[in-house]
């Protein structure tokens, strides 16, 4: 009886650490600043238009950090338009502060980037910002017949606008600016204001219930028997 | 969901209890944890059922899909039922449905590992949890949408299928014939079916035919009263049929099933491929559009050319059994061919029908890309099952007798932890 109340929480104590390293192994650890609370707002307002360039053209974007953190990655959604385009695109991004610092530069070939399925992401080292700090992307496009991106229909995001050629539009790209949180700021998110669809206690006790399931599972891997002659 | 666990328990089936329940709860947890309207056109999915639910069916803009009605109306009560819930819960009550199909699917790839391979723990043990695990389909089928339905519905012909061929048995058949016939007003994409039943007629006909030689004349007329409303449905059905084969040009159903030079240069341009690759095994999220690490990918890929080069093996070594090939100085160069044994057979037999399949789904997505709108590694995901089944088979032809128990738990745990990551590392830093 002690034998078994010992295994169980042998297993129990293993399924838990499991579900710990899961929790603890967060490659790209990073939230957007700005983003859509659910799936559908992301048609609008962000993908109300498109932005179209032909080859040597450069489109941009301007966005303001809006509180102290670990920039990491900015994202930019395309739509399938881009499908049949052959090149690349040089994506850079800047401190816009006078002059104009560069962080980031990569040469993107067009086939790569997800066409009409979520963002194309680009990570860089974590770069620490505070409040209120102004960054530009800039899009070089070096691709025959050329390059689209989701757009705002209007002026959907304050803290810049897009920008053709250098020149400013009354619009904002479809796109999002990531920063690395720690685990437990994660963990404050996911139990205060969330958009999961039950709420912290049911979502604590799926949790407890998965973390059991976990550990019956684990018992049966130890113990099934590869070959059977029955 | 008791009566569930203890019903897989009785057929014999208790190994896989564990890994049913894990499924269950682990398939609660991405349903709540995956935003409202994130999953893969769920909006759109979502007035379906609230046509068939008798409401007025245009739901944010969007208006319901052209798809059959049989996930809308499944799940139907559930919505009416949940009226007083906010919306957020009532969606959360029907994203549940996903989480029995999904426990579902994953007991069908343990039957039809066991019906191949019936002494092979190892197989029964790991082709579940290849599907169990898989980042995407977990995302699937913890969303409101037809691809639920139709994996699992694709899943219960695969295995009818197979169960069939290896032992043809009347109820077997008819019980296809219901797959089949709740399959075709499922979703177009259930063409996929048509071609392996014409495959596995080759082989079902003159079994079927020799077992219902056998049979009294009560049996024969029973059978024959069974075939009059086979062919009575069948002709109900006909426009759902028709609606199955499609056209080329709109890119969907079994007019694409043909050689195309084109189809074959998508898929060995390389991007196309691998695009499909990444999003089969974890595109996160309908339009939040996450991926995996690069590096994840490369991993999955690696066990995966390893399971295809230990089919290999397992075809050459059953080949060697068969055909004989024997050299001497006096006789020369001698070729002997032994008799096929029953066990050998089946699982040839089933073998090519998994291999067919996955062709078939690939040449369809393919088809897709040229014909349709575009592709998505999503429509993969009915090849879920086969290719857990031809993965697991690979491996236990690579795994030597003392790796035979670690494997499976290595494998398991490793795809547990890709999985449930799949929310904390890539849906949470970017959702929450």
């Amino acid at each position: 009886m002690t034998g078994s109340v010992l295994k169980a929480a042998a297993y129990a104590l293993g399924a838990l650490g499991l579900l710990a390293f899961i929790f603890l192994l967060r490659p790209i650890n990073e939230t957007a600043v700005i983003q859509q609370r659910s799936g559908t707002e992301i048609s609008e307002p962000y993908l109300g238009r498109t932005l179209n360039a032909s080859g040597g053209q450069e489109i941009g974007q301007e966005f303001t950090t809006p509180g102290p953190g670990r920039l990491s990655a900015v994202g930019i959604f395309f739509p399938i338009l881009n499908r049949d385009s052959k090149g690349s695109v040089k994506f850079e991004l800047f401190n816009n502060d006078r002059p104009r610092r560069l962080i980031m530069r990569s040469e993107t070939a067009v086939s790569r980037l997800s066409n009409n399925e979520g963002l194309t992401i680009w990570r860089f080292r974590p770069l620490q910002v505070t409040k209120g700090e102004k960054y530009f992307i800039r899009l070089t496009v070096n691709a025959e017949p050329g390059l689209t991106v989701f757009s705002a229909s209007g002026d959907a995001y304050r803290g810049g606008n897009a920008r053709l050629d250098g020149k400013r539009l009354g619009r904002d790209l479809a796109f999002q600016v990531f920063y690395r949180v720690s685990p437990a700021e994660l963990w404050s998110r996911l139990s205060s204001d969330m958009p999961n669809l039950v709420g912290p206690l049911p979502l604590s006790i799926i949790v407890v219930a998965l973390w059991a399931a976990v550990a019956a599972w684990l018992h049966r891997l130890l113990t099934f028997r590869p070959y059977s002659d029955a | 969901m008791s009566a569930f666990v203890a019903g897989v328990a009785e057929r014999g089936g208790k190994s896989i209890v564990p890994l049913l329940v894990l499924v269950i709860i682990k398939a609660v947890l991405f349903s709540a944890m995956l935003p409202a309207w994130g999953g893969d056109d769920e909006v759109a999915y979502w007035a379906d059922i609230k046509e068939v639910s008798g409401e007025t069916a245009i739901f944010r803009g969007y208006t319901p899909t052209n798809h059959g009605r049989v996930y809308p109306t499944l799940v139907a009560p559930i919505y009416l039922a949940s009226k007083s819930f906010s919306l957020e819960h009532r969606l959360f009550m029907v994203r549940l449905f996903g989480a029995l199909m999904y426990a579902l699917i994953v007991y069908l790839s343990f039957l039809t590992a066991r019906e191949i391979w019936p002494r092979s723990g190892f197989i029964q043990m790991t082709a579940p949890i290849i599907v169990a695990f898989n980042p995407k389909l977990s995302f699937v089928m913890a969303s409101v949408g037809s691809d639920v339905f139709l994996i699992f519905i694709l899943s219960a012909f695969l295995y009818f299928l197979t169960a069939l061929l290896i032992r043809p048995d009347p109820k077997r058949a008819l019980a296809l014939a219901a797959v089949v016939v709740v399959g075709t007003l499922t979703k177009q994409r259930f063409f996929i079916a048509f071609p392996l039943l014409v495959l596995a007629s080759a082989a079902l006909v003159p079994l079927l035919g020799k077992k219902i030689a056998s049979w009294g004349s009560q049996a024969r007329r029973r059978a024959a009263w069974a075939a009059v409303v086979c062919v009575g449905g069948l002709w109900q059905l006909w426009p759902a049929i028709k609606s199955l084969i499609g056209t080329k040009s709109g890119g969907v159903g079994l007019a694409t099933v043909s050689y195309d030079p084109q189809i074959v240069r998508l898929w060995q341009s390389g991007p196309f491929g691998e695009q499909m690759f990444r999003q089969f095994w974890g595109f996160f999220a309908g339009s939040f559009g996450i991926y995996l690490s690069a590096n994840i990918y490369s991993i999955i890929a690696a066990v995966l050319l390893a399971a295809l080069v230990g089919l290999g093996v397992r075809t050459y070594l059953a080949a060697r059994q068969i055909i004989q090939f024997g050299f001497s100085a006096e006789a020369g160069f001698s070729l002997r061919v032994n008799p096929v044994t029953p066990e050998q057979m089946r699982a040839g037999l089933t073998i090519i029908v998994q291999s067919a399949t996955m062709a078939i789904i690939i040449q369809a997505t393919g088809a897709y890309e040229i014909y349709g709108a575009s592709a998505l590694g999503r429509y993969l995901l009915v090849g879920a099952v086969p290719a857990a089944l031809l993965t697991a088979a690979g491996l236990d032809a690579l795994t030597p007798a003392f790796a035979k128990r670690g494997v499976p738990i290595i494998l398991g745990l490793s795809m547990f932890v890709l999985n449930i990551s799949g929310i904390t590392a890539f849906l949470m830093p970017v959702v929450y």
